[in-house]
């Protein structure tokens, strides 16, 4: 017979969706988000993302900006509705001033521009569920993977 | 290898009908070779060295008859409490309420994937070498949860699906041709149920054995006996989390990426770095594979833009902007750069087909090809 184990209280991991068009980035990020132990789903476009929004509660949205049916800024419009307190990172091709603008004025978390190192997105990553509430002061990851503040 | 252990309830409030049911359990793993509660089944399409899992009672809605949950040694934190989810756990999938006589089948069949069908596809999987997808036919009413459903199997666990609204109309699927790999039935359905449903499929030969999943709109013990009656494999309850149904489900198809199912919290740091780039190992031969890919849809549409001018450019964008940042993802800094010189020369309004252009794009589409073949 074995005995019980000790109780140990541990939270539930973290729940992470990723919205990219492009199979081969949603490989990546779900590699990184699931060895930092978050349970994933993947969607490929902003209606799909939509749509497993509401099927349960998130932690974090990470998502592509350029999206065939529409732009990531939607989506992240959509979780903010939908799940409050979820931290959103953006991961976008282009360092692009307008867009992130618009991200931050959604109180989004973290800005990644692609191409990206694995650090880059694990350092976000961690920042953004560290901080957790919406904040217009979102910490944006610059090519360099330094954060820096945008207002 | 795989390892279960037979572990003693984790709930306070587990009364005597557990305790019953955990020895009768520990008996029959006993007679099956199981030594102290222990048993290994052997896992043909598991290479990594042995995995651990937990088979821990858990009352169904607090009623008095357990099932069984079946949890990844790796991810297990036992808390008080009657649920797993709302303490993290990870469950690998349920066996509910399940006669002793099916529970160690049923138990090889969840970890190991199922019979004739998990071995080929998970080593192939492993190796690294290209798969068809399998094949799902989902059968449910409800639009909103058909869709949902969809999303996760395409997406996630990377299955072709197909959707009938009726079980009319999956008979009529099954008619003409169509040979889904797995069967996820509604429970309650207009005219045709998915029990009834179910039923006819066990009594047809091509689908005797097929895994086939109940979603039950109803919990509780009855709704997992008639499952269970009518030949269903598992039984998942609705309104269904799609993070936990997406982890069952691949499971059930033994859709095992490489880097999937790696859970490392509270792991070191560099024990995460370790395996985060073991991971990103395992993906690179999928991305060479889809940078042939590309590169042929490239070279297709510069061959298009030669003849029709300006009319396939915006296709040549999208896949050159896509795979600047793509390629420089995965390491491939050269690649990731060339592309993005040809993205920029486009976005700044280049629209005919100058030998520069043309030059440099086929110097991509080489490169694309050197780096998709090189292993």
């Amino acid at each position: 017979m074995i005995d019980s184990p000790a109780i140990v209280p541990a939270p539930p991991p973290p729940a992470a969706l990723v919205l990219d068009d492009d199979e081969s980035m949603r490989d990546l990020l779900r590699a990184v988000l699931e060895s930092l132990g978050h349970r994933v789903l993947e969607a490929g476009s902003v209606e799909e993302a939509r749509r497993l929004l509401r099927a349960r509660p998130w932690d974090l949205l990470l998502c592509d900006v350029n999206l065939g049916d529409g732009s990531g800024i939607d989506a992240a419009r959509a979780a903010r509705v939908l799940c409050p307190d979820i931290a959103i990172v953006m991961v976008t091709c282009r360092d692009d001033p307008e867009t992130e603008n618009a991200a931050s004025s959604l109180g989004v978390q973290g800005y990644v521009v692609k191409p990206f190192s694995v650090a880059q997105v694990t350092s976000a990553v961690r920042r953004a569920l560290s901080t957790q509430q919406p904040d217009p002061v979102a910490n944006v990851e610059s090519k360099d993977g330094s954060p820096r503040n945008r207002r | 290898m795989v390892e279960s252990l037979v572990r003693a309830p984790v709930e306070p409030t587990v009364g005597p009908h557990f305790t019953s049911r955990r020895c009768r359990l520990r008996s029959k793993l006993g007679a099956e070779g199981c030594c102290n509660g222990t048993r290994a089944f052997p896992c043909p399409t598991r290479r990594n060295g042995p995995l651990q899992v937990e088979v821990i009672p858990v009352p169904v809605d607090g009623s008095a008859r357990a099932s069984w949950a079946v949890v990844c040694a790796g991810s297990f934190r036992p808390t008080r409490g009657n649920t797993l989810s709302s303490h993290g756990l990870r469950p690998l999938g349920w066996l509910r309420h399940a006669p002793l006589f099916r529970f160690v089948p049923l138990l090889r069949r969840l970890v190991c994937g199922f019979p004739g069908l998990g071995a080929g596809r998970n080593c192939a999987m492993d190796s690294g070498v290209s798969v068809a997808e399998p094949s799902v036919l989902l059968v449910d009413d409800d639009d909103v949860s058909r869709s949902v459903l969809a999303i996760v199997l395409k997406r996630s666990v990377r299955a072709t699906v197909t959707e009938a609204e009726s079980a009319e109309r999956a008979l009529s699927l099954l008619d003409g041709g169509l040979k889904p790999d797995l069967f996820v039935l509604d429970a309650r359905m207009p005219r045709v149920t998915g029990y009834e449903l179910c039923r006819k499929l066990r009594d047809d030969p091509r689908w005797e054995a097929s895994p086939i999943v109940v979603l039950s709109a109803r919990s509780g013990p009855a709704a997992i006996d008639d499952a269970m009656d009518a030949g269903a494999d598992e039984v998942m309850f609705k309104p269904f989390d799609p993070l936990t149904i997406g982890d069952v489900l691949g499971r059930l198809l033994a859709l095992r990426r490489g880097h999937k199912g790696r859970r490392l919290t509270g792991a070191g740091a560099s024990e995460q770095d370790r395996a985060l780039g073991a991971a990103v190992d395992t993906l690179r031969p999928r991305f060479k594979r889809t940078l042939l890919a590309l590169a042929d849809e490239l070279a297709g549409h510069v061959d298009e833009w030669r003849v029709e001018g300006a009319e396939t450019l915006a296709h040549i964008q999208v896949l050159v902007h896509r795979l600047a940042g793509t390629a420089g993802s995965y390491g491939m800094t050269d690649l990731s750069r060339a592309a993005r010189e040809i993205d920029l020369t486009l976005e700044g309004g280049e629209s005919t087909a100058t030998g520069d252009l043309l030059t440099a794009i086929e110097r991509l589409v080489t490169k694309m090809r050197a780096e998709g073949q090189d292993r």
